[in-house]
């Protein structure tokens, strides 16, 4: 399985410009929808998001950016790919390297100050192509960290049947749907042309899940994580404006949680760094109240 | 724990003693007496995933009519005798666990599965901590460009392979530190 | 591989340096960016952005003016100090006097850790190797500080680790480098802890 990660990138990086079509909603909102009518709603979602809010600052979207590659790089299992948000970054991505080609052409300057504006624009230059590629990098590791779990999971993803609170085409982008497609098929060809066909039937399945240890490896979601609990938004909101928050005696806020194996109960405060199963506080990573760290 | 976890596979083919509880023509080859049968009492030592489910699944052939006996009864072996757990609750860090079984955590959490053995896993719980930070202290304070196993004496040839799997990735961890610190 | 097996458990240090960079810090300019009056009368026709970021404010770049500090992340300000365009207003804690306040903290508390900033290793790290010359204090003191304070507080978290079990831990004040250097030997400790006290749960359940 000889599938170079450079040529999936390179050619992620070619199709910034197209805006994906499969994209139906942004991270924790998880809106199931029929195929036909993702165009209408990213329409609908988009304009209700101009004239509710302005679009997210690059700078946000970079913050946001960090902390689905940081949860991402931490968690047991694969999470909801953040489509809208990824669809900005590539676009601003492919912008930014034409801004910059522009800029180093000399596009933007007046003609009558070439040479002193050239020299003027080096340092910004510098900055900017430094700023692109921690961008990039940021891209491409959680881009390549997500893969590895497509790979890792190949068989349980497959499994997962369209009554998940998060169905496959929400949890994947189509990019990453279309590899776990070929990646399988690949596989699956592999382990047939290699072992399979030389077994009696009966000994081929692979995805026989009624022994006394399943055979396809889903993640073990009771794995312990570290995690640092922010409070709403990521600590962007207000404490107030959480009702699952609670207060303790000593005034302290925290967010309460039951280790079901344990029976324990635990209160999580804001801010506190604690390592935790991830089933403990997967609803509150997935809530943007607390982060993989 | 997963379907190739060759740890698992390993751990599971440990062979513990057995003692049938009624015998089986044909098995006689298990004791070393092979076309005859294997007779009732007799002792054998069979792998943790046979001697399992013969210790759960009931011979149909009973000859008293109370309730079925299983095929075999699981017999503790060394490796959990009062004699080791002893050592362990004595001095856990200067137990050779590695010559009593490469894998024996994952055996002793299989064998607590079996009989409940709430004992046991206090034993292990307290062991396991105190091994622990042996580990570590050896997996931070052995230089970065050393060959570990050679030169920090016996504990680390004691170690079983969680703990070595333990030991390599906390080892690689500091190493990465103590490289990142250095640099300019 | 899409991913390194070992970057699959945990970041390396080069990649918390990388968040910790996106941290902001104060600088003292030694550039003027901001237009003059006059300059922006002149140019009215052209909007002359001469920074646009896509991870970091431009603003504060945008408006710089010589001597005058102002903030930006952390990662650009090590790239113009690197090309003699700014000094670095060095955290408020990276003195000897704070250090040693911090250590002092650390002695008489044995069971608290100081709560120094979540960067504060990185930070000093960096500002020690790329802008030495921005510090208050010589920095062969400062890093023999930082040096005890880190020593101070591995001791501390090794005595800690002895309270390793399988439901939790909470560990206030660690910072971000700390915690992923300890995070293998944690994570596979506790996740084996967790399997061993599993094997007799399901029994509990029953009775």
């Amino acid at each position: 399985m000889d599938i170079d990660i450079d040529d999936i990138l390179a050619e992620l990086d070619r199709d910034t410009t197209a805006v994906d079509q499969t994209l139906t909603s942004q991270g924790n909102d998880t809106t199931v929808v029929g195929s036909d009518a993702v165009g209408d709603l990213v329409a609908k979602q988009q304009a209700a998001a101009a004239q509710t809010a302005a679009p997210p600052s690059p700078v946000q979207d970079f913050n946001d950016l960090l902390v689905a590659w940081r949860n991402e790089r931490m968690c047991p299992e694969i999470l909801a790919y953040p489509h809208l948000l990824m669809a900005r970054t590539l676009r601003r991505v492919q912008q930014q390297m034409e801004h910059i080609e522009c800029v180093s052409m000399g596009f933007y300057e007046d003609e009558t100050r070439d040479a002193a504006s050239a020299v003027a624009n080096k340092l910004p230059l510098l900055c900017m192509e430094a700023d692109l590629e921690r961008l990039k990098f940021v891209v491409r590791s959680y881009i390549r960290c997500r893969l590895s779990k497509v790979d890792k999971f190949s068989l349980y993803l497959r499994q997962l049947d369209t009554q998940q609170p998060v169905p496959l085409t929400e949890l994947l982008s189509s990019k990453e749907l279309e590899y776990h497609e070929r990646h399988f098929t690949i596989l699956l060809k592999l382990l047939n042309s290699t072992i399979l066909k030389h077994m009696p039937p009966e000994l081929q399945a692979i995805d026989d899940n009624e022994g006394s240890v399943p055979m396809v490896e889903g993640p073990d979601l009771a794995s312990f994580v570290f995690v640092r609990v922010t409070g709403p938004d990521l600590g962007r909101s207000a404490p107030d404006t959480d009702p699952t928050l609670e207060i303790n005696d000593e005034g302290v806020r925290f967010y309460p949680v039951y280790i079901q194996e344990l029976r324990e109960e635990v209160e999580l405060t804001v801010d506190g760094i604690y390592v935790m199963r991830y089933n403990v506080v997967q609803e509150l990573v997935q809530a943007r109240k607390a982060i993989l760290i | 724990m997963s379907y190739y976890d060759i740890d698992d596979i390993l751990a599971d083919s440990t062979k513990v003693p057995c003692k049938f509880n009624c015998s089986v023509p044909g098995l006689g080859y298990l004791e070393g007496n092979a076309g005859h049968p294997i007779k009732k009492d007799s002792k054998a030592e069979l792998p943790l995933w046979l001697a399992r489910i013969l210790a759960i699944i009931g011979a149909e052939t009973v000859e008293n009519e109370e309730e079925e006996l299983p095929f075999v009864e699981l017999m503790v072996p060394d490796l959990f005798s009062s004699r080791v757990l002893n050592a362990i609750k004595s001095s856990p860090t200067s137990l050779d666990v590695h010559s009593l079984s490469a894998h024996f955590y994952e055996l002793a959490i299989k064998w607590a599965t079996l009989f409940s053995d709430r004992r046991l896993v206090n034993v292990l719980n307290t062991m396991m901590i105190e091994r622990a930070q042996e580990v570590n202290n050896h997996a931070l304070s052995i230089p970065a460009d050393s060959a570990p196993a050679l030169q920090s004496g016996t504990f680390l040839l004691t170690l079983d392979e969680f703990e070595k799997r333990i030991f390599r990735d906390s080892h690689t961890s500091y190493k990465d530190m103590k490289s990142w610190m250095l640099r300019k | 591989m899409s991913l390194p097996k070992t970057l699959q458990q945990t970041f390396s240090p080069e990649e918390i340096q990388f968040i910790v960079e996106n941290e902001p810090i104060r600088i003292f300019p030694r550039i003027t960016v901001r237009s003059t009056v006059r300059q922006r009368r002149q140019r009215s026709s052209q909007q002359q952005m001469r920074w646009r970021l896509v991870t970091a404010e431009e603003t504060p770049l945008n408006n710089m003016v010589a001597t005058q500090t102002t903030e930006v992340a952390l990662w650009l300000a090590l790239l113009l100090k690197q090309q003699g365009k700014c000094s670095i207003v060095p955290p408020v804690w990276l003195t000897l006097k704070q250090l040693q306040m911090y250590i002092d903290y650390e002695l008489k508390n044995p069971g608290r850790f100081s709560d120094l900033p979540m960067s504060w290793l990185v930070v000093a790290q960096l500002l020690f190797n790329r802008a030495a010359d921005d510090l208050q204090d010589p920095v062969h003191l400062l890093r023999g500080k930082i040096q005890d304070l880190r020593e101070i507080r591995q001791g501390k978290i090794f005595q800690g680790l002895k309270q390793l079990n399988e439901s939790h831990l909470q560990l206030d004040n660690l910072s971000i480098l700390e915690i992923n250097e300890l995070r293998p030997f944690v994570l596979g400790v506790m996740n084996k802890l967790k399997d061993l006290h599993a094997s007799v749960a399901d029994e509990e359940e029953g009775a």
